[in-house]
């Protein structure tokens, strides 16, 4: 009996002390949202001038927009060639990561030719699924 | 609004590939390629252009400037931007990161000196080139208070274009580009049609009323 109530004396401050802390701490840990991963889809049209290389161009595509859109980007965002058309000179750049790194990664790949020269990206349409735009690559 | 072109053949590979119906030319290539860009398959409205710098003793130029062709008035300082706004007729002032300074509606209201409509020519090519160019400091300022000017611009009715020329044709920006910028740059989709649609074909229709 003695030892219950001594066990009880202790509990409840400790609980009361607890009840506090998750008052305080829990509408900060509503308010904090972690960014979502989403995965975009991007199709773009390649436009080259006689003297460029369209193969070499597709081949540094994926470097050129990782190095527009920063080194320690790199870690949360992901930009990748997902499917190509060389019959339309068309494809499909995947890019992985929060909502800040698709607007980066479209950024980017509207300015490379202006730091790199050569070829020219046109984005044409944007989509979270692949399907819809393989519709649009051929 | 302006790209620069070197040969004819550039501005028929640039007209075939992008989505553009009004396109300025300067005066001079416009005048050499008048027959070729006649022969575009696009229905695409080419206009002559010219940038005039603008100071407080050449202010008078600006009404007796040429109405054959489409001016962008660069003003030198913030005197020259102001007497810019007074001026009773249509005038488009070019936003490039120099003139920036310039064009603040803190300093300059556009809409509510100016007696008749004014247009701001947002010559995005040239902030892209600086942001690539500038250290990281000056480049995210620059881009910062562009985005606050064509904000402003835009609550006050103020008439904002966009440019994409930065260097000769492939260096330039292509509509859509100017579109995505526009995105990055916070803006609504309602507000790029306006920048890219509704003002533009609202400046046309100013200038060929000659007002």
């Amino acid at each position: 009996m003695l030892i219950s109530l001594a066990s009880l004396a202790i509990a409840l401050p400790i609980r009361r002390e607890l009840g506090a802390l998750i008052d305080e701490l829990a509408p900060a840990l509503l308010v904090r949202r972690k960014s979502k991963r989403v995965k975009r889809y991007i199709l773009v049209k390649v436009v080259c001038n006689d003297k460029a290389n369209i193969v070499q161009f597709i081949k540094e595509f994926e470097k050129r927009l990782l190095r527009l859109v920063g080194e320690l980007e790199k870690l949360e965002c992901d930009v990748t060639v997902a499917s190509i058309s060389r019959a339309s000179n068309r494809m499909i750049v995947r890019v992985r990561g929060d909502y800040r790194c698709f607007k980066r990664a479209l950024v980017a790949l509207s300015i490379q030719h202006i730091v790199f020269g050569d070829c020219i990206a046109i984005p044409i349409r944007t989509s979270g699924l692949i399907s819809r735009l393989r519709k649009l690559l051929y | 609004m302006l790209l620069h072109f070197a040969t004819c053949d550039d501005i028929l590979k640039y007209v075939s590939e992008d989505d553009v119906t009004i396109l300025g030319l300067d005066e001079n290539i416009y005048s050499k390629c008048f027959e070729s860009i006649t022969k575009a398959d696009k229905d695409v409205v080419f206009l002559p252009r010219r940038i005039v710098e603008v100071s407080v003793n050449s202010i008078r130029e600006v009404s007796v400037a040429k109405k054959s062709v489409l001016p962008a008035f660069k003003p030198r300082d913030i005197a020259s931007a102001r007497s810019l706004a007074r001026i009773r007729q249509s005038a488009v002032i070019l936003l490039t990161p120099e003139t920036l300074q310039f064009v603040d509606e803190y300093e300059v209201n556009f809409l509510k000196q100016a007696h008749t409509r004014k247009f701001i020519e947002v010559s995005l090519g040239e902030f892209i080139k600086n942001l690539l160019g500038a250290s990281i400091r000056q480049g995210a300022k620059s881009m910062y208070m562009l985005s606050e000017t064509i904000e402003k611009a835009l609550k006050s009715d103020v008439g904002v274009v966009a440019s994409g020329a930065v260097e000769m044709y492939p260096k330039c920006l292509f509509t859509t580009h100017i579109d995505v910028l526009l995105y990055s740059m916070g803006f609504s989709k309602r507000e790029r049609r306006m920048i890219l649609e509704i003002y533009p074909l609202e400046l046309l229709d100013i200038w060929l009323r000659g007002e």
